[in-house]
């Protein structure tokens, strides 16, 4: 009975301590919205309904990718002529994104495991970029 | 100082030298002296706790009640992680732009920070 009693408790404890490393990395997607008929890219399937119930585009077409661990200390991603900046831990991440060496957008986020937080807007050949942030 | 004992022979013997009257000349004497008194109805019989006391004595408990169980299952707008997504922002000083909206995708809790009409000079 002990025995059981330590071993259920050894399980317990690996169990919260794999939820607590949960969320220990940021992947971000560089996706393009147009209004060009055609499929989204079927890597943006977790989020093309997302995008296309929020925004007035029709296709959504990925053009990078990149993971970072988190927290991360000043991390710098370069993605499709971004730089993007990444400083702290998910509950309080600082992003700048640059373009041409000058910010476009900085803000602190807070994110949640598996929930996107979509930063978007900027100008492109088809339309408009979006950056798509997950903690996983 | 008198026992018991004697206190009721006193009595009896009092009771012997006056005779007794018939019940009826008792009680008619008895209501003609009440009809001559003004007479007030009974004073009202207080059981503790007031109608209105009671009402709230029981009716507190029960909203109480029900407060902590909507509390408790109530799943209302609680899109805390959408709304907090998003703890700041600034738009770069020399970037001009049409103004910001954040967006909130009630399905997946999602949070989209756009910027419109945003002169990015791409």
């Amino acid at each position: 009975m002990k025995k059981l009693r330590r071993a259920l408790t050894t399980l317990l404890v690996a169990t919260l301590a794999l939820g607590a490393a949960a969320g220990q990395q940021l992947s971000i997607r560089l996706v393009e919205a147009s209004q060009q008929g055609g499929s989204s890219s079927p890597e943006l399937a977790d989020v093309t309904a997302i995008l296309s119930r929020n925004l007035p585009f029709a296709n959504f077409t990925l053009q990078g990718s990149r993971k970072i661990s988190l927290p991360a200390e000043q991390a710098v991603v370069q993605i499709g002529g971004y730089s993007l900046t990444c400083n702290g831990s998910q509950q309080d991440l600082q992003l700048a994104i640059r373009r041409g060496g000058r910010v476009l957008v900085s803000t602190i986020l807070r994110l949640t495991d598996g929930t996107p937080v979509i930063v978007g807007g900027f100008s492109s050949a088809n339309g408009k970029q979006i950056f798509v942030l997950v903690a996983q | 100082m008198k026992n018991i004992g004697q206190l009721v022979r006193e009595a009896a013997r009092e009771g012997g030298r006056r005779p007794l009257r018939p019940a009826d000349d008792f009680w008619r004497e008895f209501r003609r002296q009440a009809a001559a008194l003004p007479q007030t109805g009974a004073a009202p019989v207080k059981t503790g706790v007031s109608r209105g006391k009671l009402w709230i004595g029981l009716a507190g408990p029960a909203v109480a009640i029900a407060a902590t169980l909507v509390a408790v299952f109530w799943s209302g707008p609680r899109d805390l992680a959408s709304h907090d997504a998003v703890q700041s922002y600034r738009i770069g000083e020399d970037v001009v732009h049409g103004g910001v909206m954040i967006l909130n995708d009630e399905p997946s809790r999602a949070t989209i920070l756009w910027i419109a009409d945003l002169a990015d000079n791409a």
